[in-house]
This record gives C-alpha cells, structure tokens and sequence, in this order.
C-alpha cells in the first residue's frame, strides 16, 4: 500500500504532470506528420531530460512513445497518409471510411482503440512483464524466422480479392528490402554502384512515395473545380456501447498480439498492426465489408501497436535489450537517469518500475483526452480546399521522406514509389503487402541467414525447435486452410 | 469543390496498365536476377548462411512466378484510370513534384516551397490568388521553423542566402 500511494505521490507532481501532457501532444504531433517518427519525436525531447528528475523524465519519453504511436492514424485516416508506419494498416480501413463522411467516427475507434490496447499492455506489463522478458529469451533467430513466415501471411490476408497482385505486391517489397548491404556478410547487393544506395532503400520514402504521392496523385486526377462542397463531418464521436461490445473480442486478439509481438526484440509496431489487421480480417464476422470502411479493422490494428508500446519495454526495463530505435533511445534516457536496466530492477528498484506502470496508464488516458479534443481541429484539415491540400501534404510529405537521413536520394524514391504506386493501384494491386513485405523483409532474411549459420547449413534442423515448429504448422494452417474448405465445399456438393 | 469518380476517367484501362505493371516488374527483376552473379566476397563464399543472394534469388523466383500469373490473369481494378484532363492534371503534379525536388537541391526548401505551394493549386484549378500566396507563406515559414528549429532537421539552403 505504501508503495502504490508513493508511485502516486511521486506521478502527482506538477511538473510530472506538465510533462505527460506536454509529452503527449507532441508525439501526437510528430506522428501525425508522415515521415517522422517515435525516434524523431524521442530524440527531439531527450536533452530536456538531462536534468529532470527521474519521473517526469520518464514522464516526457513515455508521452512521446504513446502519442506518437497513436497520432500516426489520424492523418492514415483523413489523407490515407499514415504518419508512421505502424499506421499504414489503419489507413485501410480508416481512409474509406472518411471518404464516405465518418471520419469523426472513425477517429472515434482508433482513439476509443488505441487507449484500450495502450492499458491492456500496461496490465500485461505489470502482471507478466519479468516472465515475458524470460519468454523471449527463448527466440533464436530460428523462432524468428517462423515468426517472420508466420507474420507473412498478412500479405495474403490484405489481399483479399485480389491474392496474386497482392502477393506479387509483397514480394516485390520482400525484394526491394534487400537493395544495400547484405546484413550477414556486408556485401553490397542491387546497389549498381551507387555510393547511397549501399544504404539500402529506408522504409518512410516508401511510405509517403506508395501512399502519399500517389494518393494526392489521383486525387489530383479526380479532382473537379466545377462541382459544390461535400459535406464533411468534422469533430470526435466516440461510437456506440453496442457498437463496441461485439467487437470487444477483436479488441482482446489485436491488443494480445500487440503484447506478445512487441515483447519480442526486433519486430515491433509494424508487424504488431499488420498481423493483427490480417487475423481479424481471416476472423470477423464482417469480414466481407474489410477494405471498405470496417471498424473491426481500425479496432485490431490499432488496439495491437499501441499495445505494443507497453511490452516493447518489457526486454528493456527486464533484460536491458532494447528491442529497436525507438526503445533503444528510451534505454538511453533511463541510464542518462541512473537506472540500471536489467533483472535487478524489478527487485531493486521497484518503485521507479511501480512508477512506470502508474505514468502509462495516466500517459494512455490522457492520449484519449488529446485525441477527443484535438480530432476537431485535426478534421478541420478536411474543409482545406483541395488544391491547397494537396500541395500541403506533398509539401510535408517530401519533407518527411528528406527528414530520415537528410538525403535528397530519399526524396527521388519517394516519388519513384509515387509512381510506382499510381500505377499498382490503377492495375489493381495494393500497396499495403508491400509495406509489409519491406517491414519483415530484414528480418526474416537475417533470421534465416543466421538460423542456418547455427545449424551447419541444415534447414531441416530449424523443424526440431518446438516454438518455431508450434509457429510452422499455424502458418501452414492459415495458408492451407482457404483450401481445404474449398475441398470440404467442392465434396458436400458433389455429396449432394 | 469535390472528387469524383465518373468524368474524366476510363475504366478500361485497368487491365492494359495491370498487365503493363506486371511486364515492368518482369523486367526488372530479370535485370536483379542478372546482377545476383556478380562476384561475393571470400567470407561470403564460406558462410553457411549460403551468401548475400541466396535469398534475393528465392524473392526473385516468386516475383517471376507471380508476375507471369498477373499477366496472363490481371485482376479488374475499382480505381477508375485517369483520361482527358484528369490525367493531365495527375502528369503534371509529377512533374511538378520532379521540379520541386529539383528545386530543394537548387534553391534550397523556402524559395522552392513558397514556389510549389503557390503554383500546385493554381495549376490545379484554384484561382483565388489570395489565398493561396498567404496560405503558402504562413505554411512554408510555419513548417521551415518547425523542423529547422524544433525537430532539429536541417533543411536544404539556398546557394543565395544565409539561414535558409
């Protein structure tokens, strides 16, 4: 009792306070703007750290890691930009649904989504945290392997109704992931000599090149000065109890998956959004009105990479492994602090841990609060008229794709990529499974690589670990299932 | 002012551009495939991993694979093909975006972007002059000071003056 009522003590300061909000708004801030990131927003507030106390430094870093995972969807919804790429998933559902007036609504469920996902990985981290942190340190790179073949199958999951531009899509983004150093050996790849790309092609240019260039492309296209104002409903409108109740169950699967993907060093958000999106796509019972609007969509994806931020602190606070960019700058802010990450924290320190637990929570509730208020002013953004609007997103786009490494080449592939995804979507392919084929490319290919390194070249070896052989056989049931009920259909009716 | 979806557009397309996407891609990564023999490092040779384009070749497999399938069996798209004027306008925007990103290298990001966000909505219809040359000025200088001095990204200088 004394501990919880000192955690409270210590979170009720006003500068603990000021510094959650302002932590907040400003990664909301960021990540609304496409191409900057959780790392840019981290990096930006860090030195104000430097001589804070430990909670509200905590306090700053954390608000920023949680709003900006959030802020991300909302230009995904009202521009079909995301604003980072754990979002792209969410501009699948949430663009169409704005395009038909609800945008109001939808940022709704994302905000109503987001928050929920945000506590239930705070719950996870409290109950479980020290045994997940145990749990992954069973993932060799033969468990990440199945892992990355496993997340793969939301390629297929995106695709529906149109698998083999889908697939073709993704693979294409499983290539252009390999353009640059090889990550086992160094050898340079597809690079033809060319100083920068031996680099390798970052993801953001991809982004706002595939969904921002080409969106303010053919909108340009469609776009007619001649004809009245639509009528946009602009604002935040939670949606109804009975709304939320049957999809209560699609909250639970994305916000599990979100934990247990973001307590895995090396995955991240991303993949979180994606395969979250993929499973309530395979299992919701509204899975026919998927790509046109579905709130079960925004409530998975969204539920899942917001609970990753959550456990992705899981291998940080637990073992001292951060997991990737964005916890990795987190770690840095702790030691600039004085904390020592590592098993001993949770017996040494447990009220800095206690304190954690206590700012996530307040740092999620006030991210609802920020959305609800600022989604009217954020909206607003759809009464700019059009032409201008899109100057402006291309304006910041471009920026966001030059802002990564401060290289105009970035620029030049995003708008390469603009093209490119004009053309993928006038030819019926979608964008997405490229993303996400870039997203797990690294991984899978390292984790492969690795994986036959340890067992002397023996691929059959990787079928003898049983996480990874549990991870195969789900893969192969998802792959295989459409078939054999198609098989189980084809034979009733001949039986008939 | 809205968007449409009808007018200056042709369904018909899809297919010829589905096809043309898919040959493109054919190509290119023919052209990826060719490059995977270029000569690997020593360590790279000895490394059980089976070196840098082990993978790559098995991508490239199932882009060839998948590729010839959406030739032979491109899929009707929903997003109606741009024609007429509503391509022109698309067209243009590319090349305005080349011009711009030649722009950022050349004049650096004020003077380009001032440029771009007062000629983009001109080029696209919109003609109150107004407007748009205040809400280019308020919105370039806003998005200069936020990433020069807030996100601490330094953007590209003009040759021609100091700061910006």
């Amino acid at each position: 009792m004394d501990l919880i009522l000192g955690t409270l003590g210590e979170i009720a300061t006003p500068l603990a306070l000021l510094c959650m909000v302002a932590g907040t708004v400003v990664g909301v801030l960021v990540g609304v703007l496409p191409g900057l990131g959780s790392v840019v927003g981290l990096t930006m507030v860090l030195p104000f750290t430097f001589s804070m106390p430990q909670v509200p430094a905590l306090a700053l870093m954390l608000g920023v890691y949680c709003g900006s995972v959030y802020g991300g969807s909302i230009t995904a919804i009202i521009l079909n930009t995301p604003g980072t790429p754990q979002s792209a998933a969410t501009a699948m559902e949430g663009f169409p649904m704005a395009r038909r007036g609800d945008a109001d609504i939808a940022i709704g469920w994302v905000t109503s989504a987001s928050t929920l996902g945000g506590l239930f990985s705070v719950l996870v981290l409290m109950l479980a945290g020290s045994w997940l942190a145990a749990f992954s340190l069973n993932f060799t790179p033969i468990e990440y392997f199945a892992l990355g073949l496993f997340a793969l199958t939301c390629i297929a999951g995106v695709s529906a109704g149109a698998m083999v531009p889908g697939l073709l899509s993704g693979a294409c983004g499983l290539l252009v992931a390999t353009i640059g150093a090889d990550p086992v050996t160094g050898d340079l790849r597809f690079t033809f000599d060319s100083f920068e790309l031996s680099a390798g092609i970052t993801l953001i240019p991809v982004i706002v090149g595939l969904f921002a260039y080409s969106e303010m492309f053919l909108r340009a296209a469609r776009l007619d000065p001649s004809a009245a104002r639509e009528k946009i409903r602009v604002g935040f409108r939670l949606p109804p109890l009975k709304e939320w109740r049957s999809r209560l169950g699609m909250l639970a699967r994305g916000s599990v998956v979100g934990c247990f993907v973001g307590a895995l060093p090396g995955t991240g958000a991303a993949t979180a959004a994606f395969i979250a999106y993929s499973e309530a796509r395979r299992t919701s019972k509204r899975r026919d009105n998927f790509g046109k609007g579905e709130p079960d969509g925004l409530v998975a994806c969204e539920s899942a990479n917001n609970a990753v931020t959550g456990s992705a602190l899981v291998p940080t606070l637990a073992l001292g492994v951060p997991g990737d960019p964005v916890t990795a700058v987190m770690l840095g802010a702790l030691i600039i602090q004085g904390v020592t990450p590592g098993p001993q924290l949770f017996t040494q320190n447990i009220e800095l841990v206690y304190a954690i637990f206590a700012l996530l929570i307040v740092i999620n509730l006030i991210m609802f609060a920020t959305g609800a208020l600022g989604a009217p002013l954020f909206t607003q953004v759809l009464r700019i008229p059009e032409p201008l609007l899109i100057a402006m997103v291309l304006i910041v786009s471009t920026l966001g794709a030059y802002g990564v490494r401060g290289n105009m080449l970035d620029v030049w592939i995003a708008l390469g990529a603009g093209v490119a995804g004009v053309f993928m979507r006038l030819g019926g392919m979608p964008v997405a499974p490229f993303v996400i084929g870039m997203v797990l490319s690294p991984m899978i290919e390292q984790s492969l690589r690795q994986g036959l390194v340890l067992t002397r070249g023996n691929f059959l070896a990787f079928f003898e670990r049983p996480i990874a052989l549990v991870l195969f056989v789900v893969t192969a049931g998802i792959l295989l299932w459409p078939l054999l009920r198609y098989l189980r259909r084809a034979r009733n009716r001949t039986g008939r | 002012m809205k968007t449409h979806d009808t007018d200056p557009t042709a369904p018909s397309g899809g297919r010829a551009i589905a096809i043309g996407v898919a040959l493109a891609i054919l190509a290119l990564a023919a052209l990826l495939f060719s490059q995977t023999f270029a000569e690997i490092s020593a360590f790279a040779r000895a490394s059980q991993g089976r070196g840098p384009f082990f993978y790559p070749r098995f991508i490239l497999a199932a882009v060839a694979l998948l590729g010839l399938l959406m030739v032979l069996r491109p899929v009707p798209t929903e997003e109606p093909v741009p024609a007429g004027a509503g391509l022109r306008r698309a067209a243009g925007l590319i090349l305005a975006v080349a011009a711009y990103a030649l722009g950022l290298s050349l004049a650096g990001f004020l003077i380009s972007s001032l440029l771009f966000a007062c000629l983009t909505p001109l080029f696209l219809g919109y003609r109150r002059l107004a407007v748009t040359a205040l809400v280019a000025a308020v919105f370039c200088l806003s998005v200069w000071y936020l990433f020069e001095n807030a996100f601490l990204i330094i953007l590209p200088r003009s040759p021609w003056f100091d700061g910006f």
